[in-house]
């Protein structure tokens, strides 16, 4: 019984150091930009998107250097999570053969689902505002100049 | 009995782990269990006692929670405030807000930031969880040069980056997600899961417009966002103390009494004194100043 008990404590916690030890990370927001420096305005090399996996080459920083495919590129920090992302919960889980224990699943918690229930019973918040707004873009060539004309560090 | 001992061991290993680790550790925790045939119920009851170790914010949100709430809190601050329509004003603080969150500790949020301008006279300014920032014409009014205006943007992308909206969310609603989260790895949302979820929302989101709007964040938190904004600023290249200067000229403005960033801060005073920065603010550069008065003059 003990060796059983131990061989799972064993698997256990061979699991939770693999999740962190591993060098593949998943990109945690809806679009993150892979850059030719450790630096937002420096030239875009690729643009990733949620559930996108980087591996990482090395750290300086906030900054990790991370390779996709044949590219190579910094993206910071905060862009990026050790857990493995997945685009869809529930069904599409046993669909692609992926297992519960190695993967986080969007919209978990307070999600898409959750706001489409909360604007069913408050339908009158102005959610339509809210879309504008994200709307507001602005690319990091547009910032890179704003800087250069009002004398700012680039 | 052998499924007890080892059911028993796991559990005492969990109490042993932080929270977090708790809370990323469930769906192995309950895919391990299964592979022993413990039963769903005793696997949820596991869960359970998982989720009861989940207390605090930081335990259990992801960039994408924290998009959602912010996203039903600046629906629910749009029932209260009018846009301002001006593109050109917009643009041009958009441009010095998202050049600010480069600089700034989080510039990867999930839905990226975003700056609106709220057609109201009030001196107010507003940060929602997620990236979503607010200033009112009235606090734009106050600016004297772009460095001020950056001061405004800079302290409230610091209370996101600190991430006090979702601090101001009440710690039961949190223990209450833990649960549902949990639960979630075990089976599919059951429509009573998503009732409870929906109901740990709408209580997140009237705490932080209730904290945002009406009572304010405590004085700690404004100094830390204030302490954040003048390193950021610096960072960027504007001159830090046009933080100070904006509360210099916000002080001659702000009436008492009124339902403005009076209302919810720190006194003006109180602030400057605790930033330890006497000195005058310097005029920028003409052509941050030209820019200015191009972009703003009639705000």
């Amino acid at each position: 019984m003990s060796v059983r008990i131990f061989s799972l404590l064993l698997f256990f916690f061979m699991g939770e150091i693999s999740l962190v030890a591993s060098s593949v990370m998943s990109i945690q927001v809806k679009q993150a930009v892979v850059k030719s420096a450790p630096s937002f305005l420096s030239s875009t090399v690729i643009t990733l998107f949620y559930g996108n996996q980087v591996t990482v080459i090395e750290e300086n920083g906030d900054w990790s250097e991370v390779k996709i495919a044949t590219k190579k590129g910094w993206i910071h920090n905060s862009a990026l999570s050790a857990v493995k992302l997945s685009l869809n919960a529930g069904t599409s889980r046993a669909a692609s053969g992926v297992s519960s224990s190695e993967v986080m699943m969007a919209g978990k918690g307070f999600g898409s689902a959750v706001e489409a229930q909360y604007r069913r019973e408050n339908p009158t918040i102005r959610f339509d505002l809210v879309d504008q707004m994200e709307k507001s873009l602005v690319l990091p060539e547009s910032v890179r100049v704003f800087a250069a004309d009002g004398k700012l560090k680039q | 009995m052998m499924k007890k001992y080892s059911l028993i061991v796991l559990m005492i290993v969990l109490s042993g782990c932080s929270a977090k680790l708790n809370e990323s550790l469930a769906p192995t925790l309950d895919a391990l269990l299964q592979t022993q045939g413990v039963s769903s119920q005793v696997r949820e009851s596991v869960a359970k006692v998982n989720a009861a170790t989940v207390k605090s914010m930081e335990d259990i949100t992801t960039p994408q929670q924290e998009y959602y709430i912010g996203r039903s809190v600046s629906a629910n601050l749009f029932g209260r405030y009018r846009v301002y329509n001006n593109p050109k004003a917009l643009a041009y603080i958009n441009k010095i807000g998202v050049l600010l969150t480069y600089q700034s500790d989080l510039p990867d949020v999930y839905g990226g930031y975003h700056f609106m301008i709220l057609d109201s006279d009030e001196i107010n300014a507003f940060a929602a969880p997620g990236g979503f920032i607010f200033v009112t014409r009235g606090m734009l009014r106050c600016a004297q040069n772009e460095d001020e205006v950056a001061a405004i943007l800079a302290h409230e992308i610091s209370h996101v980056t600190n991430r006090h909206g979702m601090r101001s969310i009440k710690s039961s609603r949190w223990t209450g997600l833990g649960t549902l989260l949990v639960a979630e790895s075990v089976k599919s949302y059951s429509n009573a899961n998503l009732v409870n979820l929906v109901s740990s929302f709408e209580g997140g989101v009237h705490d932080v417009i209730n904290t945002m709007v009406v009572s304010g964040y405590s004085r700690s938190y404004e100094l830390e966002a204030d302490k954040s904004a003048y390193a950021l600023l610096e960072r960027t290249g504007y001159n830090p103390q046009s933080l100070a200067q904006m509360l210099r000229v916000m002080k001659t403005r702000l009436k008492p009494g009124a339902k403005d960033f009076a209302s919810s801060h720190p006194s003006a005073d109180d602030r400057i004194n605790e930033l330890k920065d006497t000195t005058e603010s310097v005029a920028p550069p003409s052509q941050r100043t030209q820019r200015f008065r191009k972009q703003l003059a009639n705000i």
